[in-house]
């Protein structure tokens, strides 16, 4: 091979040339627009367990009403009268103190790194960010972990989701994150038996403000979502679903 | 004068440097796709605010059109139920269905102050397929949006969106399973006109 390239130096670059060649080549070929149409096109979308789907979409149509008809006009009303500042404060607070869920979330999935982020979040945020009210860890780019609960917990422990359900009020969820969310109640600091508030009034005052707080971000992505659906109740049981599969495989 | 084998060398070197450049002269897809966006977002949140939403749509939709096929995105949406239609419908359907995802797709980018968009390395799926993860930041929150795209004869166009994880194609073809379950493609017609006209 020595002796070859030695002696016919341009023969053999002339063949070295000619297989580049034949590589880029290949690598310019494209797909045509039929390539695309793979097989799964053909068939139907794989389904999601739903045996109670009368009921969730009874449901359905019911938080539609609810959305739409009750919570937006006071969220409007609320973003309307509220500053920007003092809405972004209060949202701020509320995702802060329910840090505990989140740990607990971490914890569950021995997400050690995670566990550490969010401790780390929560104390920047309660210090420097003032009890909450302002989000200082957004200056801490290592202080920005994925949310955790409970029922990513059980998804990453290999429990499935089992079937479809449409809580009251809640909206789109499944058998294991309806555990979930009962779980994420335990280590919450706004229920029994921790809690820092005293009386069932406190609580539900407490409660009433935080849906309120969050209500402006809920309203527009609902609207968004279901403005753009076709059959908005396919729409979200299908994006609930991949979205928490995609939660827990973070 | 030049001695043979140096312009040997000369002519091997010159010849081994061509394809590459031709290479070279195509932009690459990120790059164009990160254009795209840009400039989406510079048609949504232009100084002069005087031209109307529907104007803004309409340039929005010739500047994604470079990037984005949305022939194949909507042919997708519809998968096997396609066939069950004539080209007429076929042809009316896309037109509906790309008016209502640039709808939706605006409305994403029009919450609050101009939002940033941070893009990842793409990552090849197969051959002439890559992804391509973004980061959508808005005034209170973040948006994971995946780009996926195919190597076209047009050059790299997006197939598919994914959005906190959801593939539109994949949401949107369970939609329309549902509705080809029970009713056919006039009726689907009717209900994205309909949708259209509420917006």
């Amino acid at each position: 091979m020595t002796s070859l390239l030695l002696k016919h130096p341009f023969f053999v670059g002339a063949v070295v040339l000619w297989l580049l060649n034949e590589s880029l080549v290949g690598q310019d070929d494209f797909l045509s627009v039929e390539d695309l149409f793979e097989d799964d096109d053909r068939v139907a979308a794989e389904t999601i367990a739903d045996p109670i789907e009368g009921f969730n979409r009874a449901m359905f149509g019911f938080n539609d009403y609810v959305y739409k008809k009750l919570l937006a006009p006071v969220s409007k009303g609320y973003s309307a009268i509220t500053p920007d500042p003092l809405e972004r404060g209060f949202s701020n607070f509320f995702d802060n103190i329910k840090y505990p869920v989140r740990l607990t979330g971490n914890i569950l999935q021995g997400k050690v790194e995670g566990a550490f982020q969010e401790t780390g979040k929560f104390l920047v945020n309660t210090t420097l960010g003032v009890a909450g009210f302002h989000k200082a860890s957004n200056d801490f780019p290592n202080l920005n972990p994925p949310i955790e609960d409970i029922g990513q917990a059980f998804g990453a422990w290999g429990i499935g989701e089992g079937f479809y359900i449409v809580i009251p009020f809640l909206g789109p969820s499944n058998a294991r994150d309806l555990v979930g969310r009962l779980a994420d109640r335990i280590p919450d600091v706004t229920n029994t038996p921790w809690t820092v508030l005293d009386s069932s009034t406190d609580r539900i005052l407490f409660w009433t403000t935080d849906v309120l707080t969050d209500s402006p971000a809920l309203v527009y992505r609902y609207e968004s979502f279901t403005q753009a659906a076709i059959d908005p109740y396919e729409a979200m049981k299908d994006g609930f679903t991949k979205y928490r599969i995609q939660q827990i495989r973070e | 004068m030049l001695s043979k084998s140096t312009l040997k060398t000369f002519l091997l070197f010159t010849a081994l440097s061509l394809p590459v450049a031709v290479l070279q002269s195509a932009e690459l897809p990120e790059v164009q796709l990160k254009k795209t966006i840009e400039a989406v977002i510079e048609v949504l949140y232009k100084v002069d605010d005087s031209e109307s939403l529907e104007t803004k749509r309409a340039e929005v939709l010739s500047v994604l059109d470079q990037s984005f096929s949305f022939d194949v995105i909507i042919r997708r949406t519809l998968g096997r139920n396609w066939e069950k239609l004539s080209p007429d419908q076929q042809n009316q359907i896309v037109t509906l269905a790309t008016d209502l995802l640039i709808h939706s797709y605006t409305r994403e980018f029009t919450a609050g102050r101009k939002p940033t968009v941070a893009f990842e390395k793409p990552l090849e799926l197969s051959t002439n397929k890559i992804e391509i993860a973004s980061v959508l930041s808005l005034e209170n929150t973040n948006i994971n949006l995946t780009y996926r795209l195919a190597k076209l004869e047009s050059g790299w166009q997006v197939y598919d969106l994914i959005v906190e994880g959801v593939s539109l194609v994949s949401n949107y073809r369970k939609q329309f399973d549902a509705h080809f379950q029970k009713k056919n493609g006039d009726e689907l017609i009717d209900q994205l006109e309909a949708k259209l006209d509420a917006l």
